[in-house]
């Protein structure tokens, strides 16, 4: 190593406590952390307030208010998450998201913004979306992300944006930095910290809907190749939405009386979950979708023409986006039945990704996560609308805490940046730019899109469809590696494909695993939900470059436990219904 | 396209979409703000609707990658 490093880092940055990401749990991770008179960094790829899905949360925000009886919500929330959820994360969430809310909404007030909507009294207004005895409230995401952005910056956290972070500066298992640049000129940021909060969000796929095309896995795939345990891959994120045009809304929409039909007129989400239909969860409407459609009874429309006029009035109110873009497209979407489609992402909101305590600790030394980061523990499969941002705000709050208390008891500040380890992590950054002929990050992400997107990977897996697609990642790899970037814009592009492929071969493998159904996994193969011998995480580690390592843990149910040994997965209806053994 | 244009009669070269663009589409080149990177928007409006002078539209297209149309389930 001839060069010396002046000549290549830029900016060396050193923090108490480095946090990854500026949405809600990135920023009540800082604030958090500020509050303990730690020195904290916050670094963000786009720039923070702006960046990440908070800001794109669509008005819907699940709250447990202490009248509420906590029994009531962990039932609800474990019957919906099929067990597979992390209860102590349940009860952590369920205990802290209302004082955790009402200091968000506190500082709101400080700075003018109206960020929960409220009555003529002023208390907060409650309604309910896919929720069956608990309540949501109606949360107006910018101003949100304004006030917390105020907030951190007041509370003396220092930002630094448009830096996307590529990689983990580990020393004997333990986190001492995190290594960048600048998205927009090229510069090298090293930063030093004595502990880091991971929180830069989920991975979309870049595919279809509103506001995610930056989310790529950053912070998982970074942990993941230094060593980090993620969990649940298998169960990827949807959403659905409009087959022309990417907006966001559902929960208001079936919440306010929009309902789903098919090529038939039939309202058909009833066969799939009598009783809440429509206002089934994210999991139950896109294998129910897909199914509809592969058996001939497609398209799906959402119709909303029985949407109230105050209902009209309030999403105009909570969805600028959406009803700009529907204003601008000439579409009344409560005029005639829109044609709804299901949109993948690999992880958001719900989904896989790094296998966190309930401290937020990862499995690597002074490494925590937050929010859309972790595996979505509170969710298991997935509970209801609202609830990433209620653990968003309550992990983000909860790894800061837990991170500045590491910071604390870490006296030293063990970077040294002059390092082999370093100089080849660097190296390793700038890869994609020393490449002279490859293809570009694009063309290799449709590729990649086209393998995993289409349903027989996504909603009615078998193990043939993924077979099949561990095959074609596999052999588009050496174009992943070999992919160019001939200046930042593209070497983010770059980056953001290299994470997408990596966390896409964790959810393939994942998915082959999990014989049974349950949540977002839809199996063809084993359409049953199995509570005897499936009542498991899956966890994905990297064994080399080479190979996942991939193994299961049975779920703890301190609180509660299944009552049948099988049963109906969403996306199955109710009357075609079976067991091992038995034929359709 | 998703973003289509600024309107520079209108611009007051605040820069203010410069921050509100998650995917940093956007430029600047002496004063003024550019769309350089417009087959990367992802038709999210924040730009739109953080501008204080109207200056921008974004059709409501869906976005693409680098261009090309993003592949659908079914």
């Amino acid at each position: 190593m001839a060069r010396r490093l002046k000549s290549y880092v830029d900016h060396l940055i050193m923090a108490d406590v480095l946090v990854v990401g500026g949405g809600l749990a990135g920023t009540s991770a800082a604030i958090k952390a500020a509050e303990t008179r730690a020195q904290v960094t916050l670094v963000d790829k786009a720039v923070v307030a702006r960046s990440g899905v908070s800001v794109f949360a669509a008005g819907v925000y699940s709250v447990r208010f202490p009248e509420d009886d906590k029994a009531i919500w962990m039932e609800e929330m474990v019957k919906a998450g099929e067990y597979l959820n992390d209860q102590y994360w349940v009860e952590a969430v369920l205990d802290n998201v209302y004082p955790v809310t009402m200091q968000i909404d506190r500082w709101g007030e400080e700075h003018g913004f109206r960020i929960f909507e409220k009555d003529e009294q002023g208390f907060i207004k409650r309604k309910s979306r896919g929720h069956i005895r608990t309540h949501h409230i109606v949360v107006n995401s910018l101003p949100m992300m304004n006030s917390m952005r105020k907030i951190a910056k007041r509370k003396g956290v220092q930002f630094v944006e448009r830096v996307m972070a590529t990689h983990l500066i580990v020393r004997d298992g333990r986190v001492i930095g995190v290594l960048g640049f600048n998205t927009m000129n090229g510069e090298l940021y090293l930063f030093g910290a004595r502990s880091v909060v991971l929180a830069s969000g989920g991975c979309g796929l870049k595919s279809v809907y509103i506001g995610h095309r930056n989310l790529t896995g950053d912070s998982q795939a970074m942990a993941l190749r230094e060593g980090a345990i993620l969990r649940s891959l298998e169960q990827t994120g949807s959403n659905t939405v409009s087959r022309e045009h990417d907006i966001h809304g559902l929960n208001l929409f079936v919440g306010s009386g929009g309902k789903f039909i098919n090529g038939l007129g039939e309202e058909f989400m009833w066969r799939y979950h009598p009783v809440l239909g429509s206002r089934g969860r994210q999991s139950d409407l896109v294998v129910a979708f897909s199914r509809e459609v592969s058996e001939g009874r497609g398209p799906v429309y959402l119709d909303m023409r029985s949407v109230s006029p105050a209902d009209r009035e309030l999403m105009r109110k909570v969805l600028p986006e959406t009803f700009m873009l529907w204003d601008k497209a000439r579409i009344d979407p409560f005029a005639a039945p829109i044609e709804w489609i299901p949109a993948f992402r690999l992880k958001m909101g719900g989904g896989g990704g790094l296998h966190v305590n309930t401290r937020c600790e990862t499995n690597l030394e002074g490494l925590y996560a937050a929010g859309d980061t972790c595996c979505a523990p509170h969710h298991g499969t997935y509970t209801f609308g609202g609830m990433n941002l209620a653990f968003a705000a309550v992990s983000g709050v909860l790894a800061g805490g837990f991170a500045a208390e590491k910071a604390m008891h870490s006296p030293e500040m063990d970077l040294e940046p002059e390092t082999e380890q370093v100089a080849a992590k660097i190296a390793d950054l700038f890869g994609p730019a020393e490449i002279p002929k490859g293809p570009t990050p694009d063309e290799v992400t449709a590729k990649l899109q086209s393998i995993i997107i289409p349903y027989p990977v996504t909603y009615l897996r078998t193990k043939t469809s993924l077979k099949k697609a561990i095959s074609a990642l596999s052999n588009l790899k050496e174009e992943v590696d070999n992919v160019r970037a001939t200046e930042p814009h593209e070497l983010v592009k770059a980056w953001e494909l290299k994470n997408i492929a990596i966390l896409a071969e964790g959810f393939l493998h994942s998915a082959l695993a999990r014989e049974e159904s349950r949540g977002y996994h839809y199996r063809e193969d084993f359409p049953w939900t199995d509570n005897r011998d499936w009542l498991k995480w899956i966890y994905v580690q990297a064994a080399s470059q080479q190979e996942m390592k991939i193994w299961t843990k049975d779920v703890p149910t301190p609180y509660l436990k299944p009552e049948k040994e099988f049963d109906v997965p969403p996306g199955r209806p109710q009357d075609e219904f079976l067991r091992p053994g038995e034929k359709g | 396209m998703a973003i289509e244009l600024i309107d520079y009669s209108k611009c007051t070269h605040c820069r203010i979409c410069v921050d509100s663009c998650p995917l940093a589409v956007f430029r600047v080149m002496g004063r003024r703000v550019h769309i350089a990177y417009g087959e990367d928007c992802q038709a999210c409006f924040l730009c739109e609707i953080d501008c204080p002078e109207g200056a921008i539209y974004v059709g409501p297209e869906r976005g693409t990658i680098g261009g090309r149309p993003i592949p659908l389930p079914y």
